[in-house]
């Protein structure tokens, strides 16, 4: 008898502590909540993060470059047999995009700034190779220093537009 | 627990947010390629007439060519990115609408949950 009536009070216990809607809504609540923590918190990326060292490495390229450009324009033009003063130049050029070519491959989404850093690498080879055949003449130095800040620029422009908003 | 969530009204807002985003994005690509465009022509115009007047010779004349028309891929790859970036910006704005729809709504559902235990 004792044991019916302790029975009878548990289930009583039990059918007030189940309640199928207040127990579907908490199921509810706590699903959204996984929901937005899951899925909703983190924003979406298509593109590579800025980078301060590429941003900072490319700026010290563009003014190594000017001080290459300036330093033949004052000597009046560099002829092929004057290459040989400027080799120290081109290997540094090389070294510091091979190196910025390594770091921005490292990064995921990073295959515009890979580009643009070839397309670089690729007009440092044409300047050398020009300038070991026919020379760099003083007229043509502002036309090349337009076309490597150009594209100095366009390197620039991207990675400061991955900062965002 | 009650859980308002508009959708037509976050859907609207989810659009403007993005439709504004990447106007915007839109519209800087469009200012920087049209400059740049308009510089390479120029440039390419000044070679020439180096060319013709003799400054430069015919070989010099053509090594800045290339390097112009390099310099323009190197455009074109930025102003792609630049539309990328724009699409990513849009869609995060869209996302930080919907995220602040749902939040609100689930703040309110919560705040009127009542727990029986």
């Amino acid at each position: 008898m004792v044991s019916k009536l302790a029975f009878a009070a548990n289930k009583r216990e039990l059918n007030r502590m189940y309640r199928p809607r207040e127990f579907a809504a908490t199921l509810l609540a706590v699903g959204f909540l996984l929901w937005m923590g899951a899925f909703g918190c983190g924003p979406v990326t298509l593109i590579a993060p800025y980078d301060q060292k590429i941003d900072d490495d490319v700026t010290n390229l563009q003014k190594s470059t000017a001080e290459f450009f300036t330093k033949i324009e004052r000597q009046g033009g560099s002829t092929r047999e004057d290459y040989k003063n400027y080799t120290k130049f081109y290997d540094d050029a090389k070294v510091t995009l091979s190196g910025l070519s390594v770091r921005a491959n490292a990064f995921t989404n990073n295959k515009l700034t890979t580009a643009q850093l070839e397309v670089l690498s690729e007009q440092f080879r044409l300047l050398e190779e020009t300038h070991m055949k026919i020379g760099v003449s003083r007229e043509a130095v502002p036309e090349y220093e337009k076309a490597f800040n150009r594209t100095f620029t366009a390197i620039l422009t991207l990675e400061i537009a991955k900062k965002g908003p | 627990m009650k859980f308002n969530l508009d959708i037509n009204k976050v859907a609207s807002d989810m659009l403007q947010a993005s439709a504004s985003s990447l106007i915007k994005g839109g519209e800087q690509a469009s200012e920087y390629a049209s400059h740049e465009y308009a510089q390479f022509i120029e440039d390419i115009e000044h070679v020439q007439t180096m060319a013709e007047q003799g400054t430069i010779s015919a070989a010099e004349a053509q090594a800045l060519v290339d390097q112009h028309k390099m310099s323009m891929q190197a455009v074109l790859l930025c102003v792609e990115g630049l539309g990328v970036i724009a699409v990513q910006n849009a869609i995060n704005a869209a996302l930080q609408v919907l995220n602040t729809a749902i939040a609100a709504a689930l703040g309110t559902a919560v705040k009127g949950l009542k727990f029986h235990l």
